[in-house]
């Protein structure tokens, strides 16, 4: 079970990484967050949306409504480049933390 | 049975109690919700159980509204939505379009806005352009820096003399014993020369200028053929301007040509030709040569210092100044003439056209002066300053017309600084379109100016980068002063009060804040038209004083004349020649000599006494009054070179009780007083009468004439052919000749330009406060129709009316006057200083002015004061 704090650390960079690949709409965006982390990561959906309007306010990202095959319309983001850039970013700092977190569970070295 | 769309229709509705979820955002989640509906139908789910695992995934209203709310307090906090961008204001096309639209339907206040800004940024403009002319004189040359003029400084009757003019060996000496001088170079121009080559004799309109071969070297005047080095070096050869050179030789070629001197300094061979001498130059002429070959052993010996007739100019060594070189100087100088106390002041080259109020000065340019740049400077600013403040009261005045508008934007989320950016947005608007048509009123003024002022500025100067930054920065600044109050007032509306129709524009404050802009704009009016009307009364009593002479039709001209009874009468066979005396002309320039001893003189008496030499004939011709003893006679040869004559002023400074009789001595020559003459004024009233020494010596260089009035022509040209006869070297140049009368009034060409200049200003002055004031009146007026329409229903008479609008502004008009008068008093006093006679401007002089203005100011209110008086009443009654 992920803990709320670090849940909401990580959703703007997963958000960005998601976008980094192609535009996408909010619903897409939750199930591909649920199929890669197996179920592991578990947001609830309702919450991405002010996420969302939040990162375009901060221009990491922008929005349009494209109607898809003549259907219903749907509300597409794409990434920026502020926003590229916040995710090299995060990219770094996570790697950063993830790095000290490794080292220090590693098993301390026995003196013969 | 399910219904999915009722359900999310239920399923809406919990959003819509959020005021944080715009329909946007709940079009997100209703989008959401049926694409996870789907999903799950199609994982095996039914409709109802599909629906609410969708529902239960995304999460209670309650929750994202939070989110959403979080989002919208930060963007109020950054960028609230009505409020303009940061670049181009969302509003600002709407801000131009309220503006113009406020022009075209306030025609004639807006008229009075825009007329009065333009008019002052064209008086701001045009002193600008002024200004900058007057400040450019002499930096055109390379070593401005370094150069100065010597002026020479010596005690005088108590007050210090100077003199721009210095002895002639004092170059060269300064030069070999000063380490500071790096270079001198003395100048003396001489009016009108006439010159011939071959056959064709020109007089030249500017100066022969005489100077040393360094001159070129010093001043940066480029040479279009020639070398500037060398080209005095020669003795007699000449440079010429380039248009004094097309003068003489058209399109032969200049060089190596021989020009003859028409007054006998010989011929003198063309070496260099110049670019014409730019108007911003002091030392002004048309063609040059070297001073030696004109000075010494001819006008000025090699080694006499005691004749003044040339200016010094140094160039100082790089590292050095004028405050270590000036003593040493002054050291030189008192070393070679005895009895000499004397102090140098070394005046920088860029000072010379401004701050030159020297006694002794060239008297062949045309000099500026710093007191009446600042003079008119202050006056075109007054005459902005009047414009803004008219702005300013008609905008707060009116302001009941924009109480609605500021109301409604107030209500629709504008901030007050948004209401004060959009009335300075406007004002400066309105200024910028006031300097368009300023620009205008500049091109088409500017040649009046130019012939008031005496010059020749060119309106395209006023494009040079500097200028044209300035106006508008001052255009800017006025639009920002005149917007300033409005802009505060009328943001400062409560949206509740004016949107019920509570009235605004009456409010106690403001209505006392535009009684002190008026007044102060009176203030300044009156200030002006007082100043004027001293000016011009100074200049009335300048020609109507009773000069001790009578100097009308007196003809003065150049005739070197030994004693000769036999020309005097040839000038008298003449009957229009009524008198005809050989003497110094009066004029502006006098010297004194200190070196005068006479009995009973204190030693330490360093008084100054001013030599005039005359002949028989002087009284008589100039009409001056004998006080005692007796004038110089044919009778008394000896009166040549044994007697003199004193004025009253040089009787009393002298201390001398009966003076026929004393002995006085001038330098080693001793002479007796035979009489004493009333006081006259031999130079401008601004100098009082000096002590005068007058003397009769045999050879004198001028005549003076008196004539009949009637037949002038004739009698000039017989003069001329006499005075021809008589000394034929005149025959072969243009004869010169001047009225005293137009010399006198030359004095004071100064002052008539203050006049005119300053005369200018106060009528624009005066026009720009009653545009004003006739614009408040109008609005004073319609905001009273009501009360005027009952006041004529009760039966008031129409005058009574009249001057119920008229009171308050001409108790206005008087207060103005009261504050008006004293500075006033204090700034004309100042200025009536400059000279040794003057008016007395008694209170009548201001009273007359306040009158005037008062009158003036009335006709324009009591237009409207009288349009509103005579409207029907029924019509202002019937409003209701």
């Amino acid at each position: 079970m992920i803990s709320k704090t670090l849940m909401a650390a990580s959703t703007r960079p997963i958000i960005l990484a998601i976008l980094s690949r192609g535009k996408d709409y909010g619903y897409n965006i939750i199930q591909k967050v649920k199929n890669i982390s197996g179920g592991g990561i578990e947001w609830s959906d309702g919450m991405l949306y002010p996420v969302l309007q939040r990162m375009e306010m901060d221009r990491l990202i922008t929005s349009e409504w494209i109607a898809v095959d003549g259907g219903r319309p749907r509300h597409y983001y794409q990434i920026t480049k502020n926003g590229r850039q916040a995710l090299a970013a995060e990219l770094t700092s996570w790697q950063k933390i993830l790095q000290a977190m490794m080292q220090f569970s590693q098993p301390l070295a026995v003196e013969e | 049975m399910f219904d999915l769309e009722k359900e999310i229709k239920e399923w809406k509705k919990g959003f819509g109690k959020y005021e944080s979820f715009e329909d946007g955002l709940i079009a997100d989640m209703e989008l959401h919700l049926r694409e996870a509906n789907e999903v799950l139908k199609a994982e095996g789910l039914d409709n109802e159980e599909a629906f609410r695992k969708a529902v239960e995934q995304i999460g209670t209203a309650e929750i994202i509204a939070g989110e959403y709310h979080k989002n919208r307090e930060l963007a109020l906090d950054r960028h609230a939505p009505w409020r303009p961008a940061r670049f181009m204001p969302a509003l600002f096309w709407n801000y131009v379009k309220i503006a113009l639209r406020k022009i075209r339907r306030q025609k004639g206040y807006s008229v009075i806005n825009i007329a009065g800004l333009a008019v002052g940024l064209a008086c701001c403009a045009l002193m600008l352009l002024w200004v900058s002319h007057e400040k450019s004189y002499d930096r055109f040359h390379a070593n401005r820096d370094s150069i100065y003029r010597v002026i020479k400084e010596t005690p005088n009757n108590d007050k210090t003399m100077l003199d721009a003019r210095t002895p002639y060996p004092l170059g060269p000496a300064i030069h070999e014993k000063v380490p500071e001088v790096l270079n001198f170079c003395r100048y003396q121009g001489f009016e009108n020369p006439s010159l011939k080559y071959g056959e064709k004799l020109i007089t030249l309109t500017n100066n022969f200028g005489t100077a040393d071969p360094s001159f070129f070297e010093m001043f940066s005047f480029p040479f279009v053929q020639g070398d500037p080095k060398t080209a005095l070096i020669e003795s007699h050869s000449i440079v010429l301007t380039e248009s004094a050179a097309r003068k003489f030789f058209g399109k032969e070629a200049p060089m190596g040509k021989i020009l003859t001197y028409i007054g006998g300094w010989g011929d003198f061979k063309v070496t260099g030709v110049i670019q014409d001498i730019p108007e911003n130059s002091h030392i002004q002429f048309d063609c040059i040569v070297p001073i030696k070959d004109i000075a010494p052993g001819k006008e000025i010996a090699e080694n006499d210092w005691k004749p003044l007739f040339f200016y010094s100019y140094v160039q100082l060594a790089p590292n050095s100044t004028a405050a270590s070189a000036a003593p040493k100087i002054a050291a030189v100088l008192n070393e070679n003439i005895a009895n000499l106390k004397a102090d140098i002041r070394l005046q920088p080259l860029r000072d010379v056209h401004l701050k030159s109020n020297f006694e002794w000065d060239l008297d062949n340019y045309a000099q500026g002066s710093q007191s009446t740049l600042t003079m008119f400077t202050l006056a075109a600013m007054g005459v902005l300053l009047l414009a803004v403040i008219n702005f300013m009261n008609l905008s707060t005045a009116r302001s009941a017309n924009r109480a609605k508008e500021v109301g409604l934007r107030k209500v629709s989320g504008a901030r007050r600084t948004d209401i004060m950016g959009q009335f300075l947005g406007e004002s400066v608007v309105l200024a910028f379109i006031g300097l368009l048509l300023a620009l205008v009123l500049v091109f088409a003024g500017l040649p009046f100016f130019n012939e008031l002022a005496g010059k020749k500025i060119a309106f395209a100067s006023l494009f040079d980068p500097s200028l044209i930054l300035g106006l508008m920065g001052i255009t800017l600044l006025t639009g920002l002063l005149s917007g300033s109050y409005p802009s505060f007032f009328l943001s400062a509306f409560q949206p509740a009060q004016v949107l019920k129709g509570g009235t605004v524009s009456g409010g106690r404050r403001q209505a006392a804040m535009r009684k002190c802009l008026v007044v102060f704009q009176f203030a300044l009016t009156l200030f002006l038209v007082m100043g004027s009307a001293v000016v011009g009364r100074q200049l009335k009593f300048i020609r109507e004083k009773n000069l001790g002479m009578d100097p009308r039709n007196i003809v003065t001209f150049f005739l070197p004349l030994e004693d000769d009874p036999g020309a005097i009468n040839a000038f008298l066979a003449n009957p229009n020649v009524l008198s005809v005396t050989r003497s110094d002309p009066p004029q502006m320039e006098q010297r004194g000599t200190p070196d005068v001893a006479w009995e009973g003189k204190n030693p330490g008496d360093e008084a100054q006494f001013f030599p005039v030499t005359v002949d028989a004939n002087y009284l008589q011709t100039f009409r001056i009054g004998l006080v005692e003893g007796r004038f110089f006679s044919r009778q008394f040869p000896s009166d040549a070179t044994q007697s003199l004559v004193l004025n009253e002023t040089a009787v009393q400074r002298m201390g001398l009780t009966a003076p026929i009789g004393k002995r006085v001595t001038i330098a080693e020559d001793a002479y007796t007083v035979i009489g004493v003459v009333k006081d006259f004024h031999m130079s401008s009233l601004h100098r009082p009468i000096e002590p005068m020494i007058i003397r009769a010596p045999k050879f004198h260089y001028f005549m003076c004439a008196r004539i009949n009035p009637t037949n002038i022509k004739e009698t000039m040209a017989f003069i001329e052919a006499t005075a021809k006869k008589i000394e034929p070297r005149l025959a072969e140049m243009p004869f010169k000749y001047e009225f005293l009368d137009d010399r006198i009034d030359g004095f004071y060409g100064a002052e008539r330009k203050v006049e005119a200049v300053l005369g200018l200003f106060t009528a624009i002055a005066l026009f720009t406060a009653c545009l004003g004031l006739f614009g408040l009146a109008s609005f004073l007026a319609e905001k009273r129709t009501k009360e005027i329409g009952i006041r004529k229903v009760f039966g008031a008479p129409l005058s009574r009316l009249i001057w119920m609008q008229n009171r308050e502004f001409s108790i206005w008009i008087l207060l103005s006057g009261l504050i008006a008068a004293p500075l006033a008093n204090y700034a004309t006093g100042e200025w009536l200083r400059g000279f040794a006679y003057h008016v007395q401007p008694g209170p009548g002089v201001f009273l007359a002015t306040v009158s005037a203005t008062l009158l003036v100011a009335l006709s324009a209110v009591s237009v409207q004061s009288l349009r509103a008086a005579r409207s029907n009443p029924i019509e202002a009654l019937r409003h209701e």
